[in-house]
């Protein structure tokens, strides 16, 4: 079949090759059967011909060009033109149109993977095993630019500024230098970063600590930590705090909602449906009545061995959601505290701590980051 | 090629893809004029600095492919011109960098080239489009629109579109060499 429609494809083109060719001959006649042959073979073909910027160059030539080159020797509406160049032009517009149906008809409906077929038939090496990592990173580069373009909006949001730029692209940069040394280093031991092993590790040391667990979205920190407080609790520790599930409502919408970790009970967090709310984020608007549920939930358990907040970010940084229990968790909280946060904010979470929780930044500190394995086959 | 290069050339090669699809539309959405040389001066940025930290002979190019690749899978279907573009630039930048390295030289060189090629690849796509005669017509148009309006205007106007794609080029070296000291300083040495 695909060898059928290639050289149907082929033979086409050579037809609209011999039709340029002598194209002299009979231009508008030829140039309308190359049009109604093109017309068969694909409508999609002629698509791009709605494009103005190709109408443009054509109409530069076929009106300016007589205008102001050659003997003008007619007129139109009192303008006059040359037109030996006129009939010049329409000759040129019309071969343009033809050549253009030409590469149309040899490229309409060739996608990227056609592509990658024939990068893969001229033999270049290791193409297969790139696209497949671009693809897999592809997501995670689309949420580290969206989160940096936020933080670049933030405070700006009536002007930018040409200047900002270049922090914002060092920021880019290094997240990019950042993900790809991650992703080049040999995957991790799966033991050395279990709930249990962590656990094992911050209990050997008597003080309390912080535990931050970073990773993209989809990468599993919701799971992990609910591993780690079901590790927890079966070692008869006091857990409180909140953990954020997802609920999907269909394909393209879904909202957070707040589970308390002492009772369970639930409450919406957020929603995509824009309402008047001081407090969004994103295409998520906030409750305050949640977020004012969820800052009492962290402070009746501040007496606890144990808090765990799934997840902090942008409203935490701006001051905002759960802040003034993190506030409060700074000067009085003794046990340990677990966070977690986006890849793309860990930087931002440091200088948080530093800045707000000068306490809770200087606990010892554990980082679990949580990545989809690439399936980067051993070079040979 | 080790996994680290393989890593750097998909990452980078998959955000220079994604500039151009996301900036690219956007560019053409809002008709702005030279796009082609923004792009191309965005994708030289990406390319000098991944080059730095990745600097493999052959990286460059395959960062191209990808790229490419990337960027027709926002389209349904390949378009050449984009397509071109892309691979010539990372042909291009690809025997810059293997010639002279990554020093100010070759950052220099490759902003020229960056300026020239996307005026050779409007020249060489017109005359394919439209003949070999397309250039001396516009050479002649240019001549012609001076005569008419006077102060040498013609020339001027074409004289402002070249030097266009050089400023393009050169901020783009610039911002690209500046990212890359501060990242010196932010991550450490290369």
């Amino acid at each position: 079949m695909m060898q059928l429609i290639w050289s149907r494809r082929l033979g086409l083109a050579c037809l609209i090759l011999i039709g340029v060719l002598s194209l002299k001959n009979a231009p508008f006649l030829i140039s309308a059967g190359i049009v109604l042959l093109a017309l068969w073979f694909d409508p999609a073909t002629l698509r791009p011909l709605k494009n103005y910027r190709f109408w443009l160059i054509v109409s530069f030539l076929v009106i300016l060009v007589p205008i102001f080159t050659g003997d003008q020797d007619g007129e139109f509406l009192g303008v006059a033109y040359s037109t030996v160049q006129f009939d010049a032009m329409i000759l040129m517009a019309l071969r343009g149109i033809d050549v253009f149906l030409l590469f149309q008809t040899l490229s309409t409906n060739l996608d990227s993977n056609k592509a990658r077929q024939l990068f893969q038939r001229l033999g270049i090496s290791h193409f297969d095993l790139l696209f497949n990592i671009s693809k897999e990173t592809l997501p995670r580069i689309r949420s580290v630019l969206k989160a940096r373009a936020h933080k670049l909006r933030e405070p700006n949001k009536n002007r930018l500024q040409l200047r900002q730029f270049i922090p914002f692209a060092v920021d880019v940069i290094q997240d990019m230098i950042n993900m790809a040394e991650s992703y080049s280093a040999e995957p991790e031991s799966p033991d050395s970063t279990t709930p249990h092993s962590i656990l094992n590790e911050m209990l050997s040391d008597p003080t309390p600590q912080l535990l931050v667990i970073s990773g993209d979205p989809g990468t599993g920190k919701t799971p992990w930590v609910v591993d780690l407080l079901k590790t927890i609790q079966d070692s008869g520790y006091q857990v409180g705090g909140l953990i954020s599930e997802k609920v999907t409502k269909d394909s393209g919408r879904w909202h957070h909602q707040l589970r308390r970790i002492k009772d369970d009970s639930v409450m919406d967090l957020n929603t995509m449906d824009s309402f008047a709310t001081k407090t969004h984020v994103g295409k998520f608007y906030f409750y305050p009545q949640a977020l004012e549920w969820g800052v009492d939930s962290l402070l009746k358990a501040l007496s606890d061995d144990w808090i765990i907040i799934d997840e902090t970010g942008h409203l935490e940084f701006q001051r905002k959601g759960f802040f003034p229990a993190l506030v409060k968790m700074d000067e009085h909280f003794s046990g340990h505290l677990v966070l977690t946060v986006r890849s793309s904010l860990i930087t931002e979470l440091d200088s948080f701590l530093a800045e707000h929780l000068p306490n809770l930044a200087e606990r010892k500190r554990h980082t679990v980051t949580l990545q989809l394995p690439l399936t980067i086959p051993k070079p040979a | 090629m080790d996994r680290r290069s393989l890593v750097y050339i998909a990452i980078f090669g998959t955000l220079w893809g994604i500039c151009e699809a996301t900036i690219g539309t956007t560019l053409h959405l809002l008709h702005i004029p030279l796009s082609g040389a923004i792009l191309a001066s965005i994708g030289m940025s990406i390319i000098l600095i991944a080059r730095v930290y990745n600097p493999v002979r052959g990286t460059t190019l395959l960062m191209a492919l990808i790229a490419a690749s990337i960027k027709m899978l926002s389209f349904s279907t390949i378009k050449l011109g984009p397509f071109i573009a892309i691979i010539l630039e990372g042909f291009l930048l690809e025997l810059v960098l293997t010639i002279q390295g990554t020093g100010r030289i070759a950052f220099f060189t490759s902003a020229i080239i960056v300026a020239i090629y996307p005026i050779l690849q409007t020249i060489m796509t017109k005359s394919i489009l439209f003949g070999s005669s397309f250039v001396p017509v516009i050479l002649e148009l240019v001549e012609g629109f001076s005569e008419r309006i006077g102060y040498e205007a013609g020339w001027w106007m074409l004289g402002l579109y070249l030097l266009t794609h050089f400023v393009f080029a050169f901020i783009a070296m610039i911002f690209s060499w500046k990212i890359i000291q501060r990242l010196k300083i932010d991550v450490g040495p290369v």
